[in-house]
């Protein structure tokens, strides 16, 4: 059995919203939601001294994310009908529309803001890693869109084994990794601050709702 | 028919019925259609026949990003990008490409021609059938030719159609006797004018391209090469330390074959050797996003005065090698200043050492309260840059936006200069990084313009205000005074009449009075701001559905060339704007002579056959059109490395053939021209503040203000797609020092007024931002209520703009030198 | 931020359907201290309707809040590790016991011990399902949820909402507070409990969110937009048991019973709204 991940690599992501719109055409989601968001962080400051000269260390960061197919999904965890679960064959956590009742505990539960329920259709809607795409020998959207090439996908292992130097997500603004041990391998930019430093802020809550 | 009613959404129709009924009042808003994409059941992309069909990105980011649509039933389905070949290599999309689709869907579309029935800029106008529209059209053509004549028609400046058949517009003109023409553009207006006195002008050339006096070939300044500027492919290869000044490719030049993606490979390149990158801007801008440590805040339009207190370090301890100056440059100091300024401290040298001039020493203790950078800063970055092996000095376009823009762009320039650090392996001339020498293929010729004079693109307002009374020394006029003011304007895919131009107040004011410009002619896929101010207005089909051709951009550094087709028919009535200029061009009975009897099409297949003789490696048209895109790598260029290696072979096309820091022409200009009061066109690469620029804030408007480029838009295009909004919302920029004394919290509405407008705004409340300066992203879409408070809840920083054009180039410099007070709404 | 109005289905759900389970302490307790007459246990019986209409409602607003109900068989696929799914059964072992009660109580068929320890039987259920309602809510990635006082919450929800509504069934039947002094006195216990300890721990668990931190939200943010109708919900909460009390010592006991039903609804109800409007996830959900 194969597990899929993500490889996101924060030296590389200028925060351009590709992958966002990408995906975003292809699974022809509403105006207001997106299955892979673009969080914005910002922090430090940028201050004039007393002379009024400028004193300097404000950062700001970027972080891709979609659902990042957890080795433990929270969402999975809580779903009463087991609509949310783990695809046994690629380790992708995905919606049987058949069973789900839509009432949102994936969404409560999940700490990456990835499911949320599509009321119109009636079920629970997210990234399912591009599964047809992949099952053609295709990578999904996001990595082929991306003009920055930060982003891959492929079998976890193979890509743990193939970036020593990146770490499971646990950077801000993610959850301690422990939750769900996302598939998440992230290159962590030099600005980059450990998952719980809290002086660091998601700049763009409007634009990952 | 069947494939247009797919096409047709219900605000569409809503809005053809509403068309069909009599008036129309469209362009008025621009919410968010939710339902419109409101895809319930994701659509079922593996099943049915899907086609493959390629176009380009066709918007001024530079950049001609490739689409690869998957249509089905006529309809365009979804995009892939350019996925061919090695994935470093490919022309991808960037996030706006990737919303074409909903372009093409949008509800805002054009879909009928329509006359203006309210007043110009009320944007109340009724649908007409094409005839109606086309004779029109003509006849306010035949009126203003007879009337006034052919200068009295302008082809404004327009940037939202980069394709090889897009827009022939001035080849019909030319077919009736030409038009009024323009140069430099609002992207590089300043540089284009100031630097060529610097770096050589095709002025000081013979026709075959010799040096007037030298008579040798000599290189000629251009923005959009790869002689007067290296590549970033060279800093990828030499460089130990890249230097930027308001340059962002990430904010600007976003595809994945921009310079954006080159830049990345420059860090990684750069960093591996040791050596860093300074990103010199007034923001922490995305190009240093997770590499802080790489911004170098400085505040806006003073670029110039942290040069000069470099050079001055430089010059002082003993960095600056005499023998290489006198070598290739005239005035550095006095031992190479032209005869008619002799002894006079009119050097560079005599400026920075306070000898000349404003008689003041330009230490970093000058420079530190202009530049709001410390002098012990300024040291350091002085003793950084002097250090480095092969330092990559550039500079973007935000550096030169500027009132004082055409001192500016020459001082950056000095900084490699003094140093020597030019013509080198990875080095640069401080210039933009270089762009592609290489177009496959060439576009639809526009012909010969049997009209002489023209004028520098930001002067239109003037012209259609008091045309006549402009001329070359008061106006920067080419080719003689203007003989007529500008009585019919052509707006083909262009939102600078209003939206993307100087003081938008004003601008309206001056086009309502239909006594002076008497025509306005938009085409447009939208309703822009500026197409309410059409008295026709035609609705234009995409690339994406038609037969298309257009090579790769300037933006980024390979060859390339795409030939597509349609991936869905256009809707309702848009047309090919090629087969309406034909039909134009029949009514005057020119159509022979503008089609040479070649549908789009064939011109397509007839460009790509003359290129293919220039360029015997590309596949047959038969072969291109099956595989759709053709690319190639080009090797890294030095810039100015020829005159490095041989100045006497090899000169620049100024009147000495050397790199001129003071020009004489400049100076004799400055003496001839007639100046609007406080204008300076000077000689040398000073500091000046510039209108609105340091020093100029009041109590009433205490803050500067700059424009920047933003990723939800390439300048306005795609400012109408909502689902851009939604990921990259209108902000303005402020610091927490700035913000806290006004009550402003991040996310509060805000009003922000200059002398000439108010705009309302989001606030985005960052230290990214130096204190002192707001920052807000340009092209926003103008909307206000123009009969009433004018205030623009679009958030269009040219609502705030002063319509000043600069003292050399008349450029835009305004775009980036406001002066503004922000309150809380 | 402000009131969690998105969510009312499921408010009006976790408000209704343990105000009508603690209903059946009340029922069970009454059997079990009082002495009526088989006339009046009779008409107590036939408006044992009342907290089941309660549960039967609560159910039914829950249907709301799915976005597809068609499916809502399959809730209990995921029993054991769905504190969903678990709720659901603890809920629904309630509702059969209650149907079945109300069943038998309507044609008559409960009497003597029977019916108190079908209404013990009952009424544990249902306080159980009221627990298990609570514990749906623990998931250890939304913090402001995942604590202990959540099902105390809703238990004391349920003791203090069915204490009224329990006490209006018993007024409604004719029965006399003044004459059943040890059912009264239980009943005031029950209903200072329920007002009591539920305010307390709705107040406590909402500002302990003031306390918390995540990437996109400020807990003293959230707490802020909301404090306001906690307070709403306090009062409501105490005035309803006040009212219960007066009813209780035997003052138009009916109306005022009444009264501290709409009251406790209320309360309970602006608690669970505030519930809501607190969720706050340790990561990025919004």
């Amino acid at each position: 059995m194969t597990e899929y991940g993500f490889y996101f690599d924060s030296t590389r992501c200028t925060g351009c919203r590709t992958c966002e719109m990408a995906c975003k055409d292809y699974k022809d989601t509403s105006v207001d939601f997106n299955y892979r968001k673009v969080y914005d962080l910002e922090g430090g400051s940028c201050s004039l001294d007393a002379d009024g000269l400028v004193q300097n260390n404000a950062y700001c960061y970027h972080v891709s994310l979609s659902c990042n197919h957890c080795e433990d999904p929270a969402c999975a965890k809580v779903c009463p009908t087991t609509a949310m679960h783990k695809d046994e064959e690629t380790g992708l956590v995905l919606v049987d529309d058949t069973k789900c009742i839509g009432c949102g505990y994936c969404h409560m539960a999940c700490p990456y803001n990835a499911p949320k329920v599509n009321r119109e259709a009636g079920y629970s809607v997210k990234c399912d890693g591009c599964k047809d795409r992949v099952a053609d020998g295709l990578d999904p959207m996001c990595v082929t869109a991306c003009p920055l090439r930060a982003l891959e996908f492929g079998d976890f292992a193979e890509l743990e084994s193939r970036y020593p130097d990146a770490q499971v997500g646990n950077i801000a603004p993610l959850p301690e990794k422990g939750l769900t041990n996302p598939h998440l391998l992230i290159k962590e930019c030099r600005d980059a601050q450990p998952t719980g430093d809290m002086t660091v802020k998601v700049s763009n809550t409007l634009e990952v709702m | 028919m069947s494939n247009q009613k797919t096409c047709m959404t219900r605000r569409t129709f809503t809005k053809a019925a509403g068309a069909l009924g009599g008036l129309a009042v469209v362009g008025a808003g621009l919410s968010a259609e939710a339902a419109l994409f409101e895809g319930a059941v994701p659509l079922a992309h593996a099943d049915g026949e899907e086609t493959i069909h390629w176009s380009q990105c066709n918007v001024n980011c530079g950049g001609n990003c490739i689409f690869q649509w998957h249509s089905k039933d006529g309809k365009a389905l979804y995009m892939e990008t350019d996925n061919i070949g090695d994935p470093d290599f490919q022309s991808r999309a960037c996030l706006r490409g990737r919303t074409m689709r909903r372009w093409l869907n949008s509800p805002d579309r054009l879909l009928y021609p329509m006359k203006r029935v309210g007043k110009r800029g009320e944007g109340k106008f009724e649908r007409i059938s094409w005839d109606e529209a086309i004779d029109t059209i003509v006849d306010a053509l035949q009126r203003t030719i007879s009337q006034y004549g052919n200068d009295a028609i302008f082809t404004i400046y327009a940037t939202g159609m980069y394709s090889t058949t897009g827009n022939p517009s001035q080849r019909l003109l030319n077919c009736l006797g030409g038009s009024l023409t323009r140069f430099y553009d609002y992207s590089t207006n300043m540089m284009s004018a100031a630097m060529p006195y610097m770096f050589g002008s095709a002025e000081n050339l013979t026709e075959e391209g010799a040096h007037v006096t030298l008579g040798v070939p000599a290189s000629v300044y251009s923005p959009y090469d790869n002689v007067n500027a290296s590549s970033f492919t060279e800093a990828e290869a030499h460089s130990d330390l890249v230097v930027m000044f308001g340059n962002s490719p990430a904010e600007t030049r976003m595809g994945g074959l921009n310079m954006v993606w080159d830049f990345a490979r420059v860090r990684e390149a750069v960093e591996a050797r040791g050596g860093q990158i300074i990103n010199i801007d007034y923001r922490l801008n995305e190009t240093s996003a997770g590499y802080a440590h790489e911004w170098q805040p400085i505040r806006t339009g003073t670029d110039a005065a942290l040069c000069a207190a470099l050079a001055h370090e430089w010059i002082t301890g003993g960095k600056v090698d005499k023998a290489l100056m006198d070598t290739y440059c005239v005035g550095y100091d006095e031992d190479t200043m032209p005869e008619s300024a002799r002894g006079q401290h009119k050097s560079y040298v005599d400026y920075i050492m306070g000898t000349g001039y404003d008689m003041v020493e330009k230490t970093p203790e000058w420079a530190a309260p202009i530049t709001q950078i410390s002098a012990e800063r300024i040291r350091e970055l002085a003793d950084i840059i002097a250090s480095a092996e092969a330092p990559f000095i550039c500079q973007g376009w935000g550096s030169q936006r500027h009132t004082n823009g055409e001192t500016t762009t020459r001082a950056i320039t000095m900084l490699p200069l003094l140093l020597g650090k030019w013509g080198l392996p990875g080095t640069n001339t401080g210039q933009r990084e270089a762009e592609p020498p290489v177009y496959l293929v060439g576009s639809i010729p526009a012909g010969d313009n049997p009209v002489e004079v023209s004028i520098p693109c930001y002067q239109w307002a003037n012209a259609v205000d008091h045309g006549t009374q402009m001329t070359p020394t008061n106006a920067g006029v080419k080719g003689g005074p203007l003989t007529n003011d500008i009585k019919f304007i052509w707006n083909y895919a262009g939102n600078c009449i209003t939206n993307q131009h100087g003081d938008i107040n004003m601008t309206h004011d001056l086009l309502q009075d239909e006594s002076k410009c008497e025509f306005i002619l938009v085409w447009d896929t939208v309703m822009t701001d500026s197409a309410k101010y059409a008295d026709i207005l035609l609705p234009d089909a995409m690339r994406s559905e038609q037969m298309n051709m257009q090579t790769q951009g300037y933006a980024e550094y390979y060859t390339g060339l795409v030939v597509g087709s349609a991936a869905q028919e256009p809707p309702a009535e848009c047309r090919s704007s090629y087969d309406v200029m034909a039909e134009i061009a029949d009514r005057f009975g020119k159509r022979e002579e503008f089609t040479e009897g070649r549908t789009q099409e064939e011109w397509i297949e007839y460009l790509y056959e003359q290129g293919r003789e220039a360029a015997p490696e590309l596949p047959s048209f038969e072969d291109m059109k099956e595989q759709g895109v053709y690319k190639t790598k080009l090797a890294p260029s030095i810039g100015l490395e020829d005159f490095r290696r041989d100045p006497a072979a090899n000169p620049v096309a100024t009147p000495s053939g050397k790199i001129e820091i003071y020009s004489e022409t400049l100076d004799k200009l400055n003496d001839e021209w007639e100046l609007p009061e406080g204008d300076v066109i000077h000689p040398i690469p000073l500091f000046e503040p510039g209108f609105q620029g340091y020093g100029s804030v009041t109590d009433e408007y205490p803050l500067y203000c700059s424009g920047f480029h933003y990723k939800g838009r390439t300048h306005s295009s795609f400012g109408f797609i909502p689902e851009l909004e939604a990921v990259a919302r209108q902000q303005v920029w402020i610091n927490p020092a700035d913000a806290e004394p006004r009550g402003i919290k991040d996310r509060d509405q805000c009003r922000v007024k200059s002398p000439d407008g108010q705009i309302q705004i989001e606030a985005h409340v960052t230290p990214r931002i130096i204190p002192g300066t707001i920052g807000i992203p340009q092209g926003a879409w103008h909307e206000a209520n123009m009969d009433g408070d004018r205030l623009d809840t679009g958030g269009c920083v040219n609502t705030l703009t002063k319509y000043r054009p600069t003292p050399l180039g008349k450029g835009n410099g305004p775009a980036h030198s406001m002066i503004v007070e922000v309150t809380k709404a | 931020m402000g009131l969690g109005f998105a969510e009312m289905p499921l408010a009006l759900f976790s408000t209704l359907a343990p105000m009508g389970a603690g209903a059946f302490l009340v029922l069970a307790l009454a059997f079990s201290v009082g002495s009526f007459k088989p006339e009046e246990l009779k008409r107590i019986d036939k408006l044992t309707l009342i907290p089941f209409l309660f549960a039967v409602v609560g159910f039914i607003a829950a249907f709301f809040h799915l976005a597809s109900p068609v499916h809502a068989l399959g809730v209990f696929a995921n029993t054991g590790a769905s504190p969903l799914s678990n709720e659901l059964v603890a809920g629904c072992i309630f509702m059969v016991a209650a149907i079945v009660y109300v069943i038998l109580a309507l044609t008559g068929k409960l009497t003597g011990a029977v019916r108190t320890g079908c209404a013990w039987a009952v009424a544990v259920l249902g306080l159980i399902f009221a627990v298990f309602t609570g514990m749906a809510y623990l998931m250890d990635t939304i913090q402001s949820w995942n604590t202990p006082l959540v099902p105390l919450e809703m238990l004391t929800f349920a003791v203090a909402g069915g204490a009224c509504v329990g006490a209006m069934t018993l007024a409604f039947a004719g029965v006399s507070f003044p004459e059943e002094k040890t059912l009264g006195m239980a009943i005031m216990a029950l209903t200072l409990a329920g007002v009591v300890l539920g305010a307390a721990f709705a107040c406590m668990q909402t500002f302990a969110v003031s306390g918390m931190e995540n990437y996109v939200m400020d807990g003293a943010a959230v707490v802020g937009g909301v404090v306001m109708w906690l307070v709403c919900a306090v009062v409501c909460l105490l005035a309803a048991g006040a009212f219960n009390i007066m009813a209780l010592k035997g003052k138009s006991a009916s109306t005022f019973a009444t009264v501290a039903v709409v009251l406790a609804f209320a309360g309970i109800l602006l608690a669970r709204l505030v519930f809501y409007a607190t969720e706050f996830s340790v990561g990025l959900a919004i």
